[in-house]
């Protein structure tokens, strides 16, 4: 027995590790199997007993209705709008900012880098109060851009963070060489920095989306139930309690909204890793 | 959707407007202070007294911000004026720490409007009888009442109790069952390495308001998870995991571990990759075995990625309010309210911004106590060239 053991210790590490790898496989997909499964069930048999868990006539049409009835594209256009437009002027506010930490000379670093991290830090429930009533003082409630402002500030402490990482590990050779060819600092920036930076920048600005795109809590409070400016979770958040007993509907609408940040994560699961690590961890 | 258009365009004016005139009389008041140096003590005075101005127009700001533009006038005046008196022109390319200032301050700026000042303006709320109708119908300060009905209160114990649990309790299990799943996706054949990462990542790209209600459904009290395993023969009876007490304080903590693990995951696998492997390579030769090595290597190497991981979560656990307002609006009761859910209610359902704010304010409290470990834990470790 012993023997055998020996003799096939790789593979029953491999077993093993592959087993593990099941288990956690099995704990992350299955409730969004579970909702998944509902989703292409026909309407009003997602109770029956005993339950199925799959549906033995597939069928596409609560998402059918989740489109045409519901309007599940407003909420979906209006979430990308805000996302990509945060995602964006969140880059143009943090690239420099992290630009100066990392690679310019002055005494004041340490402060500026504590400033934004102890500010990420804030809740946003101690600050969600005189925000809203700052928006509405300014008649932005209602709109898009009244969840696009703050959601710009919100990401920028974590985007400075990680582009400040990126930054740092080019080298310095570049920037010498650059002056050398009588570069200005800013052309610096722009032109050398920027151009090599491209997948932290990408990086970064994919956290400010699945950030903003997540956002509910300012999301829910500005829209004042308006349903031309709700974003995906305000809308799921909203008609899940609204019709809470049509689950199949409620499910394809939940599906269609991870469907964007899966994908996402999906393709740059390195990207996404090696961000967040940068972001908190490496030092 | 014009008026929109209009207060946008006028935000971004005044953005800009603020970005140029603070770097510009920033810079003016720097420069004005190294001449002043070999001025003579008046000089610097003068300088010390205008850089004051700044700082009463920033508080003025929080309390009255329309009469901040008094002494806000005064400091951008005082400066210019300072700046050219003593030369501030005679250079007219900036210097690096002057570049810098202009870089960094767009971001700073937007940080301290959207949560220092923020903050600064719901400790004033929380000292007032704010019931924030159609307009602000009472404004009473009534200082310090708003904090004792607050610590008073019943449901405060109980969401105190309850955020306290749900912290400890959730980042226990999100650590472990994070680590492992770290650990598993090194130690899986090469191949599987990459997807099991996507796999585990997915979770915590969902917005919680989405995973909570993905949650609502798998607890279904008819068709659940519950329901399921009665039908397999596993329960005898459904379990009622959103309508009784204990288990809907406990199945929120499940959903709440299913969506964080992964979090952890991620940041104990970029803990993990910087251990170098020949460290593992001698141990086995010296033939140190599993757990003993993960003992004496893997958990101390790992030590400083997981205090900021803990300190990470713990933080953010304690703030937790989406996932309780999608998955059980706090219920049955009020047994599930953390102290962020309960000041959201405060705020928007009763409309009551001051005991709300106070409410907020007694989140933050604990969420500084966590992050000024978890601040000078990243800063002993900030290393910049010419910081």
């Amino acid at each position: 027995m012993k023997d055998w053991l020996q003799r096939h210790s790789k593979g029953i590490d491999r077993g093993l590790s592959l087993l593990a790898a099941a288990v956690i496989t099995l704990f992350c997909l299955i409730p969004l199997f579970w909702v998944f499964s509902t989703s292409l069930k026909p309407m009003g048999t997602e109770y029956l007993m005993p339950i199925t868990l799959w549906p033995r006539e597939p069928t596409l049409d609560a998402y059918r209705r989740v489109f045409a009835e519901l309007g599940f594209l407003t909420p979906l256009r209006n979430s990308f709008i805000v996302s990509l437009t945060t995602a964006a002027l969140c880059l143009v506010v943090a690239a420099p900012a992290a630009y100066a930490i990392a690679r310019l000379q002055f005494r004041y670093k340490i402060a500026a880098l504590t400033l934004l991290l102890l500010g990420a830090m804030i809740p946003p429930v101690v600050t969600i109060a005189p925000t809203f009533v700052l928006l509405k003082s300014i008649g932005l409630l209602k709109s898009l851009p009244a969840m696009v402002i703050p959601n710009v500030f919100y990401s920028v402490p974590l985007a400075t963070w990680l582009l400040v990482s990126y930054f740092t590990e080019l080298p310095w050779e570049l920037e010498d060489a650059a002056k050398v060819d009588g570069f200005k600092p800013f052309q610096i920036f722009l032109r050398v920095i920027i151009p090599l930076s491209l997948p932290g920048m990408f990086a970064a600005g994919m956290f400010a989306f699945i950030g903003s795109y997540g956002e509910f809590m300012l999301a829910s409070v500005v829209t004042l139930g308006v349903k031309d400016v709700q974003t995906i979770p305000v809308a799921i958040q909203n008609f899940s309690f609204a019709f809470r007993t049509q689950w199949t509907w409620i499910s394809a609408g939940v599906v269609l909204a991870l469907l964007p940040v899966v994908m996402i994560v999906l393709i740059f699961q390195r990207w996404v890793i090696r961000g967040l690590t940068a972001g908190s961890v490496k030092y | 959707m014009n008026d929109t258009f209009i207060s946008v365009a006028r935000i971004l004016l005044f953005y800009i407007l603020a970005v140029g005139f603070l770097f510009f009389s920033i810079v003016m008041l720097a420069r004005a202070r190294e001449y002043a140096r070999r001025r003579g003590p008046i000089w610097k005075y003068l300088v010390g007294a205008v850089g004051v101005l700044y700082l009463v127009a920033a508080l003025v700001f929080v309390v009255r911000p329309n009469l901040a533009i008094v002494p806000a006038v005064l400091a951008l005046l005082g400066s210019i004026a300072l700046g050219l008196g003593l030369g501030g022109f005679r250079r007219i390319n900036l210097y690096e720490p002057e570049l810098a200032l202009l870089f960094i301050l767009p971001a700073v700026l937007g940080i301290i409007l959207f949560y220092y000042y923020q903050i600064g303006q719901t400790i004033i709320y929380s000292f007032h009888e704010l019931d924030h109708t159609t307009k602000w119908t009472a404004e009473n300060f009534v200082g310090l009442q708003n904090y004792v009905s607050v610590l008073s209160s019943k449901n405060f114990l109980t969401a105190l109790g309850f955020t306290l649990y749900f912290t400890i309790v959730a980042v226990f299990f999100e650590f472990w069952i994070g680590l492992g799943m770290a650990m598993t996706t090194f130690w899986v054949p090469r191949p599987f390495a990459g997807p099991l990462r996507s796999v585990i990542i997915i979770p915590w790209a969902i917005a919680p308001i989405i995973s909570a209600a993905i949650w609502r459904w798998f607890f279904n009290a008819d068709v659940g998870f519950g329901s399921l395993l009665v039908q397999w023969g596993l329960l005898n009876q459904v379990p009622l995991f959103l309508v009784d007490p204990t288990l809907a304080r406990h199945a929120v903590i499940l959903a709440d571990v299913w969506k964080m693990s992964s979090m952890i995951a991620i940041l104990m696998i970029g803990g993990l990759s910087i251990i170098p492997q020949d460290i593992y390579d001698a141990a086995k030769v010296d033939g140190a075995r599993g757990f003993y090595r993960f003992r004496r290597l893997t958990l101390p190497l790992l030590a400083p990625t997981i205090a900021v991981a803990l300190l990470f979560r713990a933080m953010d656990a304690i703030r937790t309010f989406d996932l309780i307002y999608g998955l059980t609006k706090g219920g049955p009761g009020v047994t599930t309210e953390t102290l962020s859910s309960l000041a959201y209610k405060f705020y928007f359902s009763r409309a009551q911004f001051g005991l709300g704010s106070a409410y907020g304010m007694t989140v933050l409290v604990i969420v500084l106590f966590l992050g000024f470990f978890y601040v000078s834990r990243l800063r002993k470790n900030l290393r910049f060239k010419g910081a």
